[in-house]
Order: C-alpha cells, then sequence, then structure tokens
C-alpha cells in the first residue's frame, strides 16, 4: 500500500466518519424536535407496566346481582370504593385458582402497608369474583369457595343476562364450551384480566396476564393517587356518589 | 410441622417414583394444588423427564381420589384464556414437559373428597411405551404467583 493509496483510504475513512457524525446529529434533532412537537408522550404505558388505563373511564350499566350471602349486589357497592374484579368459575382447577392467589398478594401488599384504604379520602378497596357458572356456582358455594382464598373477598353471581350485562362493556369476553365426558359438563373460556373499577363505578384499568403481584399493587397505588380525586372529591362530604349513565342505552 | 410433612411427603414422592420408574421416565416437584374444600375440580402440576432416545407420550392418567382426571391445557387467544384438552402430553428424547399454573396440568374432576394441604393423592401415570407410573402426590399451596413466575 503505498502513501496515496493510505490517502484515499483515509479520506474515504474521514468521509463515511463525517457521514455518520451527520447522520447521528440529525437523528438527535429528530429525537429533539419530536419531542417538542409532541411534549405529552404516552405516560400510561410508561407509568403503569402491568396495567392498560383507560384515559377515559369506561361507565358500566346497571346490574343486579346476589352476593355471597345472599345480599343483593349492584352498582351502588361499587360506589366511594376501589374494586378490583374477577370474571371466572369454581369449576376452574387452574387459571381461576391462580388468579385468586394472585389477587390475594395484591391484598397482603396493600394490606401490609397499610394502604387497603386510600388514606386522603378515606376510599376502600374490594375484591370482587363475578361467577360466570350460575348455573353451577351458588351464592353458597361461592362464599366457601372465595374464604378459602381470602375472606374479605366477595363472590357474586347472578342471572346469565345481567352477569352479560356487566361483563360486556368491560370486554370481559366468556364463552361456555362442551367438556369431554357425555355427562354434560363443559368448560368456560373467559378473560382472564383484573378489571379496576373506580370509586364512581367506572372501569379505569384492566391488568393482563400474567400477573405480577407487586407490580400491580404499585400500580394500583399510582392510578389511585391519580384519580381518587378526581372520582371523590366533589362528594366527600356528602358521601353522594352521582354514576355517569349517559352512554348506557335503555 | 406443616414444613416437615410436606418434606416427608417431597420424599415420599420421590422414593415412589424411583421405585417404580421404568429407568427412562420420570416425575419430579410433582404437586397438587390445595383448592377449597368445596372445589369441583383441582389441578396437578409436575415435571415428566424422558432420558431415553425415543420420544414418550403420557397417554392417560387416572386418581383413586378423583371420578376423572383429564390432560389440558391453559392457552391464552385472544385475551381469552382457554382449557384446551390434550389427548397426550408429548416429552421430547432426552428432554422434559413441565405441567405447571397457566400452562399444561392435570385436571382433577369429581374428587371423591377434596385431599387437603399436606394429604397424598396416588396416580397412575400410563405412557405410550407401556410404562404406569405409580406416583403419591402432595397437596400443598401454589406460592405466591411472583414466585412461581420466575421459575419460568
Amino acid at each position: 500500500m503505498d502513501d496515496k493509496e493510505r490517502d484515499r483510504n483515509m479520506s474515504v475513512k474521514t468521509g463515511i466518519r463525517n457521514f455518520i457524525m451527520m447522520g447521528v446529529l440529525l437523528l438527535l434533532a429528530g429525537f429533539w424536535l419530536g419531542k417538542s412537537k409532541n411534549s405529552v408522550p404516552d405516560i400510561r404505558e410508561l407509568d403503569f407496566p402491568s396495567a392498560t388505563v383507560y384515559e377515559i373511564p369506561v361507565p358500566l350499566p346497571r346490574f343486579s346481582l346476589t352476593d355471597d350471602g345472599g345480599q343483593e349486589f349492584n352498582e351502588w357497592n361499587l360506589s366511594r370504593k376501589w374494586t378490583f374484579m374477577f370474571f371466572g368459575y369454581t369449576f376452574c382447577p387452574d387459571v381461576c385458582p391462580t388468579a385468586l392467589v394472585d389477587l390475594n398478594d395484591v391484598y397482603n401488599n396493600l394490606l401490609e402497608k397499610g394502604d387497603l384504604i386510600e388514606k386522603k379520602f378515606k376510599v376502600p378497596t374490594q375484591f370482587v369474583f363475578v361467577s360466570v357458572d350460575p348455573g353451577r356456582d351458588t351464592p353458597e358455594d361461592l362464599k366457601e369457595y372465595m374464604n378459602y382464598f381470602n375472606e374479605e373477598f366477595i363472590g357474586v353471581t347472578g342471572a346469565s343476562g345481567m352477569i352479560d350485562r356487566l361483563a360486556r362493556p368491560m370486554g370481559a369476553a366468556y364463552r361456555r364450551v362442551p367438556g369431554t365426558d357425555d355427562e354434560g359438563d363443559y368448560f368456560i373460556d373467559h378473560s382472564a384480566s383484573f378489571l379496576l373499577i373506580d370509586p364512581l363505578g367506572r372501569l379505569r384499568a384492566s391488568f393482563p396476564p400474567p400477573h405480577d403481584p407487586g407490580q400491580m399493587a404499585d400500580d394500583f397505588r399510582n392510578i389511585r393517587n391519580e384519580f381518587t380525586a378526581e372520582c371523590c372529591l366533589p362528594y366527600q362530604d356528602t358521601e353522594q356518589v352521582i354514576f355517569d349513565y349517559r352512554k348506557e342505552k335503555k | 410441622m406443616k414444613k416437615i410433612l410436606f418434606y416427608i411427603s417431597v420424599l415420599l414422592v420421590s422414593i415412589s417414583v424411583s421405585s417404580s420408574a421404568a429407568d427412562s421416565i420420570m416425575v419430579q416437584d410433582a404437586w397438587v394444588r390445595s383448592a377449597p374444600p368445596n372445589a369441583k375440580a383441582l389441578a396437578a402440576y409436575m415435571k415428566i423427564i424422558n432420558t431415553s432416545a425415543e420420544q414418550r407420550a403420557l397417554i392417560s392418567a387416572s386418581s383413586s381420589r378423583f371420578g376423572r382426571v383429564e390432560m389440558h391445557k391453559s392457552e391464552m387467544h385472544e385475551g381469552i384464556m382457554k382449557m384446551i384438552p390434550q389427548k397426550q402430553l408429548t416429552v421430547p428424547a432426552g428432554g422434559s414437559l413441565l405441567l405447571k399454573p397457566m400452562s399444561y396440568h392435570l385436571m382433577l374432576m369429581k374428587p371423591v373428597s377434596v385431599p387437603r394441604e399436606g394429604d397424598l393423592v396416588d396416580f397412575d401415570l400410563r405412557f405410550d411405551d407401556g410404562t404406569v407410573l405409580h406416583l403419591r402426590v402432595p397437596v400443598r399451596a401454589a406460592k405466591s404467583g411472583r414466585m412461581m413466575k420466575s421459575h419460568d
């Protein structure tokens, strides 16, 4: 390799280097411009790794179900509480027990830090398991089943039309599929997300599986910090909650 | 005390496996998920190890404690969790198959009585080469979700 060739190589290298430098600068400029133009990045994704948070909460319809004590459970049972809701059935051997153990971990995480009740507005947290199998899960069955996981958890079921009514706007789909024997047994495929309902009875977030209870509890705290005031501030003196039914079709 | 019981039961499992295993197929870390006393269905999990040079399949399972034992897989489809019955569970040559929560499991139906934590549940696992494993599997609570997920 003579000197000339080396020079040429050098200048080619310098050229490439300059070219790359320009590229990097342009990219940085692009990022900067992009940032300044779009100064509100999608913080929801960043702030809540375990949850999908609805910027506009989803209002839920009126409904009437029965809790595991035989009492009516309707939209008023969601008012002034944060509610974790899960749709499942007790015949389910794998997914539902896994979910209930995860939910119990979330509960314990909150309990251990004295966090089950939101401190500023004294808004409690409740955990509700909605059985999508009213044909096999009686309220008494549900009580025994829930107590095994956590005595504070509330089992709820009712007419399948009512369950549909509550489940559909939350995207909690479920579907009955025949079992493998000839005795009329069946399984139910169902959504395995935890749904978080705000103190105004609106769907605020969902937590898709696989669930990480520690992360869920942290995300829940952040969601709660951000939105409890919005839900409860105007009503804190009167204990009165006005539900948002505008989108409900009669 | 519970802990001691658990270790004894783990020991029992390993003993009964090693005495009955036709050396090429083994089961490790088997457990039945403890369930509410009125549970209508339970699940059993385990690691099935195949040391042979041929693929093996678990073709059926039974237990004196349950009227019916099926092989299933929980699987996510478009946000919906499905339980898909499996005709058999294939264990690759020189490999293993892990039955674990939210995945492959034995579904235990029609319990004679729901076993309690610390109980041992007998199982017969039949494989396609004629091997039958007789297991006594301890019943225990699921560990917290966090711990189980890190086992993947």
